[in-house]
């Protein structure tokens, strides 16, 4: 499994192509899938239950989060010139420490088990969804880089898609370093940028095609997908402008 | 204990699409299908109302929460505004915040609903292949399958195995997500190979089935609105 792991980070044709070939590709996908979810969800839970543990480090958290939206509350009541939506604002700030204390106060109430076991639930939850996390984005990517492959003369089963597709979740496990606020960020985009150059490998692998075509493979259906939002929000926006005139 | 383990690796080989289980189960018997589902079910089942159980013995009372929200509401400078200007809103707000939470506590767990679950999880999962088999079977043999109705439950039911991944709900607040985008590649790949389609055949013959349900369903609720309508504005 490290050796597929290590294999899609580097990009090894060779490699890709013997996952091809094997009957167990899925197996072997999804296991480096599992690897990577596990690796960063121990990590965000780990994170959750050191935060939940220690109760002055999550009051802490909460001011935090807190400060936060007043400010950007007060910024937007700042830079708005609608009498309403200031009010409306004005409420909302007004009500911001209740609703603090409302949340603190069910956070307080009673479980039959004890505190410090909620949040040992919680961590653990953390804990396993990651990997559903990356199954969530990686299965509908995987559907519609094999459908637009295939349109473009791809031969690659749903299984070799799939198996070679669940490749690109590899660099993700940059994301147990996200938690680090000053790289956080850039991590982010170094995931991201490195899981779709795996893809477009993968998926030239996969479907023994040109990089170019995979290229294309793999962006079809986003770029359609924008394209017809972009169309959706216009037609939404001049429908309620026509009605807007008509009202008036 | 033996068979459990060899219908949960045939599971997993259904979960994991690999082709030569699909093939091979072409020839199984409609029993073994049958008995994989429940079997799955049972253990989805069980492992569901375990992490069910788990949450709840972490999770604040339902009444408490909602009465310390009611509390925090009421205590709210909104809440005192808006008492002060209509003498009637606190009676309004205490009624629709009850209504709020009698249908909220409709959907709140308990250790007898959660318990439920190791019966319903096998019965929604065998009654779930069956109506989507039957279906696929429909549309399979319309764009020219080969396999009997036998055949393609026994293959479907492999693709069941997809739901193995539901298991994990036994750790308590664990999202699951994409369970039905790879059940429905699991049952693609039943299909293509009960039937020996083609590999844009089977994509037809998978997503016809449920479309078909689906637009039978709106079709029926269309037809009790519409029900609906006429019979509250007929003139008296």
């Amino acid at each position: 499994m490290i050796d597929t792991f290590n294999g899609a980070l580097t990009l090894n044709q060779k490699l890709l192509a013997d996952l091809r070939d094997s009957p167990f590709v899925v197996r072997q996908g999804l296991l480096v899938v599992l690897l990577v979810g596990l690796l960063v969800g121990g990590v965000n839970g780990v994170r959750n239950l050191v935060y939940g543990i220690n109760p002055t480090r999550q009051a802490q958290e909460l001011q935090l989060q807190k400060a936060a939206l007043e400010e950007g509350l007060r910024e937007m009541s700042n830079n708005t010139r609608d009498l309403t939506q200031r009010r409306m604002i004005e409420i909302y700030l007004e009500n911001l420490d209740s609703g603090f204390t409302l949340a603190e106060q069910i956070a307080k109430l009673p479980t039959p088990l004890p505190h410090p076991a909620g949040i040992i639930a919680e961590s653990l939850g953390i804990f396993a969804s990651q990997f559903f996390l990356y199954l969530g984005w990686l299965l509908p990517l995987v559907v519609a880089v094999h459908l637009s492959a295939r349109a473009l003369g791809g031969q690659g089963s749903i299984q070799q898609t799939l198996g070679l597709g669940s490749l690109c979740v590899a660099p993700h496990a940059l994301d147990a370093l996200t938690f680090i606020n000053i790289i956080g960020p850039v991590v982010g985009i170094v995931a991201w940028t490195w899981s779709f150059t795996v893809l477009v490998t993968a998926t030239s692998v996969a479907h023994r095609l040109t990089s170019e075509r995979s290229l294309m493979a793999v962006l079809l259906f986003p770029i359609l997908g924008s394209m017809l939002c972009l169309m959706g929000c216009c037609l939404f926006f001049s429908l309620m402008a026509t009605l807007l005139r008509f009202t008036r | 204990m033996q068979t459990l383990i060899t219908y949960l690796g045939l599971g997993l080989r259904g979960l994991c699409l690999e082709q030569e289980a699909y093939r091979q189960q072409r020839t199984a018997p409609f029993q073994q299908g049958l008995l994989l589902v429940i079997l799955l079910g049972f253990v989805v089942g069980t492992a569901t109302t375990l992490g069910q159980f788990a949450e709840l013995a972490v999770s604040p009372n339902f009444s408490a929460v909602a009465e310390t929200v009611r509390q925090g509401l009421v205590e709210m400078p909104w809440y005192k505004d808006l008492a002060s200007a209509n003498p009637q809103f606190k009676a309004e707000f205490h009624q629709t915040f009850d209504q709020v939470v009698r249908f909220l506590g409709l959907f709140k767990g308990g250790y007898l609903t959660s318990l439920g679950n190791i019966l319903l999880t096998p019965l929604g999962y065998v009654i779930g292949w069956l109506l989507f088999g039957s279906c696929a079977y429909l549309f399979a043999k319309l764009l020219g399958g080969r396999a009997t109705l036998s055949q393609t439950l026994t293959c479907t039911a492999l693709a069941t195995g997809a739901n193995l991944l539901n298991a994990v709900q036994l750790v308590p607040f664990v999202q699951v997500t994409g369970v039905t985008i790879l059940s429905f590649m699991a049952n693609y790949l039943a299909l293509r190979e009960a039937h020996e389609l083609s590999p844009k055949r089977a994509f037809w013959a998978t997503v016809l089935g449920p479309l078909s349900v689906i637009l039978i369903i709106l079709c029926f609720y269309c037809i009790l609105f519409w029900a609906l309508v006429a019979t509250t504005t007929r003139p008296s």
